[in-house]
């Protein structure tokens, strides 16, 4: 993480406490970017408490294709998680990992 | 691992190093995460325990489950009686336990969900028991052309015709009779019919405009008819119509964003019957994940797609149908961009099982893919029933006695679109936190923590 940088509040739940298709998350993923955009080298905090429910889905629209949109290293570097429930973290993590591994070739199987 | 979890607490158990208060929990536990080895051993484990107040502590579980559900009690009954270590005040209390819910009172006639309930879910027990579930049985129907040389048919509805166990006949004869501009329900001698069956005709009919006439309707049906809104259809005696059981009629899933309808379809299952927090998460992620799935892979040429749900509140079921007409599973792979899958169904795998495997999609990228997947394991978690028909294959998931049952079947001249028909149990958690914790990844990602 970037030192000596401020600390920008991101928070899904201001969104929608019912979060579960793509285009939602499409829409999320659209506001992120650019708040990411806005603040330069800023890290991004996104609070992803609050929500009720989230799927796959949404969770891959918006954090999946936002890793694959800025990188991997801009996403490490900008972006930090934050999320009380484990099967939250599990899913965010999970659909991150899916697209690292996507990113690295179509060749690899899968499960 | 929450199986290891639990195996250390059977250890523990073993050990006489678990309280009994604690054995208590653990049982319920393992339970509720569906670790069926787990448990078994567990009661294993209580049978040898050392302290006097064993018999004690497994009533108390004993009672805990069959408030939760008598099938679980009876799973507990026959483990202890074949270790022929059921002691008889234990056996007594079974019994009473029981023969309590066996009591259980349907209620009176107007409570049409009880009655229904009563009859569908005791019969669906006695066919998938016997293996006796063939969807490829074709229902007799009649095919006529009028003088003006039109077509029409007539199909005598019987209640099994539109339960969960008719799906793949139903599917079969609605197919034979494509061409018809008008087909007539004939309704002789049926008292109940299920939403499954109507709402599939609702969007058949639809797809193909063919008029539909029913007749010989008793007032349930009438009330059904009236709920699933057959165009033109003006049922004389709606007055079973109820709010209690009934969803208000058919969400169009076409007019609707998946969310919303996923919303109203809980708000008004939760209306009728409370849930918990977990159990309402897990709808709202399996409809939401189905209904968009119709919208992403459905097709364009999709005319009609209905839900429809029904709750039956003393019997804690809940009935959920969603049915689209589009290009159904196999042609949504074949014609979709992720070639590899596209081959393996060309290879002769099944459309069904391509689909339901996580992390397949018949789009390009490979991260996807988890809504069948998550639906189904949320099903059989919950110990309920998934029956999927698409094309010419439908595709059955239920648990019983711990065992995942999945079984693939040919449908004649199937269904063209998905149709899915659930039966939850309501007194059982859909497990969504498990099964997100659960969820398989790509054998070739890397574990990063993205929180750490």
């Amino acid at each position: 993480m970037s030192s000596g940088t401020d600390v920008v509040v991101f928070r899904v739940a201001d969104h929608g406490a019912l979060l579960v298709t793509r285009d939602q998350g499409a829409v999320v993923r659209g506001e992120l970017l650019r708040v990411l955009r806005e603040h330069g080298a800023d890290t991004v905090e996104v609070h992803l408490d609050g929500v009720d429910t989230y799927t796959p889905s949404f969770m891959d629209e918006l954090l999946g294709k936002t890793l694959v949109e800025i990188g991997r290293d801009a996403f490490r570097d900008r972006v930090r998680l934050v999320a009380a429930r484990n099967e939250v973290q599990k899913l965010a993590n999970l659909v991150l990992n899916n697209r690292l591994a996507s990113l690295r070739g179509p060749a690899a199987k899968k499960r | 691992m929450a199986g290891v979890q639990h195996l250390l607490m059977v250890a523990r158990v073993r050990s006489g190093r678990l309280e009994p208060a604690e054995i208590v929990t653990a049982s319920t536990e393992v339970l509720a995460a569906e670790q069926g080895e787990a448990a078994s051993l567990l009661f294993a484990a209580l049978r040898d325990y050392p302290a006097g107040d064993v018999a004690a502590n497994v009533l108390e579980i004993l009672q805990e489950l069959a408030h939760r559900s008598a099938s679980w009690a009876r799973v507990v009954e026959k483990s202890l009686e074949k270790r022929g270590r059921c002691p008889p005040p234990l056996r007594a209390q079974l019994k009473r336990l029981l023969a309590e819910d066996r009591a259980t009172p349907v209620g009176p006639k107007e409570s049409l969900g009880d009655v229904i309930t009563s009859d569908v879910f005791s019969e669906f027990e006695v066919e998938r028991a016997s293996g006796a579930v063939s969807p490829s049985e074709t229902a007799p129907f009649e095919r006529s052309r009028s003088m003006l040389g039109r077509f029409r048919g007539r199909v005598p509805v019987s209640r099994e015709l539109t339960d969960i166990n008719g799906m793949g006949r139903l599917a079969a004869v609605l197919a034979a009779l494509e061409d018809c501009d008008e087909i007539t329900l004939d309704f002789q001698g049926v008292e109940h019919v299920y939403v499954s069956g109507l709402t599939a005709i609702k969007a058949w009919s639809e797809t193909h405009g063919v008029k539909v006439l029913c007749v010989n309707t008793s007032p349930e049906t009438d009330a059904y008819l009236d709920v699933v809104g057959f165009s033109g259809y003006k049922p004389a005696r709606s007055h079973l119509r109820s709010p209690d059981f009934l969803t208000p009629g058919l969400e169009n899933v076409l007019k609707s964003e998946a969310q919303d309808v996923a919303d109203r379809l809980v708000t008004l299952i939760e209306h009728h019957c409370p849930l918990g927090a977990e159990t309402r998460s897990g709808l709202l992620i399996m409809f939401a994940e189905l209904v968009e799935n119709i919208h992403r892979h459905a097709g364009e040429s999709t005319t009609a797609a209905f839900a429809c749900a029904q709750v039956y509140p003393k019997r804690k079921k809940l009935t959920v149908c969603i049915v689209d007409t589009g290009m159904g599973l196999a042609q949504s792979i074949a014609s979709g961009s992720n070639r590899e899958l596209a081959s393996r169904l060309q290879r002769g795998e099944s459309a069904l099982a391509l689909a339901k495997a996580p992390l397949l999609t018949s789009k390009p990228d490979r991260h996807s893919g988890y809504g069948l997947y998550v639906a189904t394991e949320l099903i059989l978690r919950n110990g309920g029933t998934f029956r999927l028909i698409s094309g010419n294959e439908s595709l059955t998931l239920y648990r019983k006695n711990w065992r995942r049952h999945e079984s693939f079947a040919p449908v004649d001249r199937g269904w063209q679109g998905t149709w899915i028909t659930m039966i939850i149990d309501l007194e059982s958690v859909l497990p969504i936190k498990d099964v997100y914790l659960t969820l398989p990844s790509l054998e070739d990602s890397e574990k990063e923590d993205f929180f750490g």
